[in-house]
């Protein structure tokens, strides 16, 4: 089958050029958007008091690193929330629904990180709308800053614009202990506001919208 | 499953060419370089080169997993096609690529690029090149085809904007034209790319690889040190990516001469058996942690196997099924290089007529 295609010579294609200030009709070469589903939030607790919520580490960098500082928050300021590290079954690029049913039986609320590369940060955003979404997890999102509007982006086009998120200083990986507490202890460089100050009211207070 | 509604409207305002020029720039439609205009006469025309519809869905590419995926039509192939600079008789082939529905704009901090390798007829047909320059900017069908490959993946995808939809830290230069060539066939004393990929030496077809951040080239083997060059070569490239050789027919002589590899696929399992390293080296590479080291953990093999290795055992870190050989150069000298980059696929252009 190497049949010759019988085309039009390129030059047969080209055109005169338009005369200064003739208009013109161009076709746009942009593909189609797959239609969007708005989804809808999981009912939040009033307080973590007592809860257990779930560190899913997504495996990328020194992300595990980062949540034990989280963890070691909760810890000096919120010693009766419970937390457990999870590392995902595999890396990132893969949904993992036995995770997910995990964090569903024995979890309350859940914190995914993090989101710090242009690979793995759609995918904690996704995974956070997952838990969010179709297993009814509070969940809120730690991305780094520089990813910002990548979130924004994967977000909307995922039907929940305001799916809950935070973030911390680009980078983490390579950084020492004292750093990574620096971040988490600290404020958010998009917002201003302080990380930990987002994820207690990402996990506890239902959007509005 | 998601839907698709045709919601971005066919055509653009009219306005002038200047406008038009500046407009396509400003909505980062192009990859930063004049377009050729598609009006409908120039698209109708690039609709000639094949007997497919305008309206028949193509396939659907995104910039990374867990991005939504755009879905395209021949007609819109076609509009990126014109944008390139392409003719109608290479419509095939871009056809072909877009049906991979592998993107040439992937959203990687690593900045990866696509590579395209044509073999069979199809070469012939639109004077491809694969001798000399083949991988340069010196032939009208590898330019464009290329170049073509690059604006469809970022228009088609949905978008390529630097901190939105392409998180490249670097970037990557091979993305203008993507790497793409015609294997030298007629001058390669091994058997085609897409014959080892299941098509026959009288199919057309492209070839689809992804990576291309680390190369690392040489001239030539010497009597002495070749297999210790080699050696050398492949430890630039990096662990989570697979070698792909891209040697000129000279140097391919030369591996017959020097090693005895008179098959591809011995040429391979050399490769296979001179790229090892200490385990304990190979599992601290950061991109190894990433991406091989959660699948080892979880007992894929030939993950697993080297995760019981000891910290000074040497292992042999690129599977002999993912390793890749390819000729393409003109023999003015025995030079090739070694690229890192992932085989992805293999699509039929006589399937794109």
């Amino acid at each position: 089958m190497n049949k010759i295609v019988t085309t039009p010579r390129a030059d047969h294609a080209i055109e005169l050029p338009p005369s200064a200030g003739e208009k013109i009709t161009v076709l746009n070469p942009v593909g189609f958007p797959p239609k969007v589903n708005r989804k809808a939030i999981a009912p939040r607790p009033e307080s973590l008091e007592g809860k257990t919520i779930y560190l899913v580490d997504c495996r990328f960098d020194d992300s595990i690193e980062l949540l034990k500082q989280v963890q070691n928050w909760f810890a000096e300021f919120m010693p009766a929330v419970k937390t457990k590290i999870v590392s995902l079954s595999a890396t990132y690029q893969h949904d993992d629904p036995k995770t997910w049913e995990e964090i569903k039986a024995n979890g309350h609320a859940a914190i995914v990180g993090v989101g710090h590369c242009s690979n793995c940060s759609p995918a904690v955003a996704t995974h956070a709308i997952t838990l969010e979404t179709r297993y009814g997890v509070p969940t809120v999102a730690i991305h780094t800053d520089k990813f910002d509007r990548v979130v924004t982006s994967v977000t909307k086009m995922a039907g929940l614009p305001d799916a809950r998120r935070t973030f911390v200083p680009m980078p983490v990986m390579g950084k020492t202990t004292e750093e990574l507490k620096a971040y988490v202890y600290g404020k958010d460089p998009i917002t201003g506001l302080p990380v930990m100050q987002e994820v207690i009211a990402g996990l506890t207070t239902a959007l509005s919208n | 499953m998601a839907e698709y509604e045709r919601t971005t409207p066919r055509l653009v305002e009219p306005d002038t060419e200047g406008n038009l020029q500046q407009q396509f720039l400003d909505n980062k439609w192009t990859d930063g370089l004049p377009i050729v205009l598609p009006t409908e006469k120039r698209v109708a025309a690039m609709l000639a080169g094949t007997s497919r519809k305008p309206d028949e869905v193509v396939g659907r590419m995104q910039p990374t997993e867990f991005r939504v995926a755009f879905e395209y039509t021949v007609e819109k192939v076609a509009v990126n096609a014109v944008m390139a600079g392409a003719k109608p008789e290479y419509f095939p082939v871009i056809l072909a690529l877009a049906a991979s529905e592998v993107s040439a704009r992937g959203s990687t901090t690593s900045s990866s690029a696509a590579m395209v390798v044509v073999n069979g007829p199809i070469r012939k047909e639109i004077d491809m090149n694969w001798g000399i320059g083949a991988m340069g900017p010196y032939n009208h069908a590898n330019a464009t085809i290329g170049r073509a490959y690059g604006l469809l993946s970022q228009n088609l995808q949905g978008g390529s904007e630097p901190g939105v939809s392409f998180m490249g830290s670097q970037g990557n230069s091979y993305t203008y034209n993507n790497v793409t060539f015609a294997e030298n066939e007629e001058r390669s004393p091994y058997e085609p790319l897409h014959v080892q990929k299941g098509f026959k030496a009288t199919d057309s077809s492209v070839s689809v690889f992804y990576g291309c951040r680390s190369t690392t080239f040489c001239l030539g083997l010497r009597e002495k040190y070749w297999r210790d060059h080699v050696r050398d070569m492949l430890a630039g490239i990096d662990g989570n990516s697979t070698p792909c050789l891209l040697i000129d027919p000279l140097t391919a002589q030369q591996f017959i001469d020097r090693g005895g590899f008179d098959t591809k696929q011995k040429l391979i399992r050399f490769i296979h058996e001179t790229a090892e390293m200490p385990a304990g080296r190979y599992w601290d590479l950061q991109l190894v942690q990433n991406y091989v080291y959660p699948w080892a953990t979880f007992g894929k093999e030939p993950m697993a196997t080297w995760l019981k290795a000891k910290d000074d055992e040497l292992i042999r870190i690129f599977p002999e099924a993912d390793i890749n050989v390819v000729v393409v150069g003109g023999e003015a000298n025995g030079y090739w290089r070694i690229m890192g980059a992932k085989y992805r696929k293999t699509i039929s252009v006589d399937a794109w007529r």
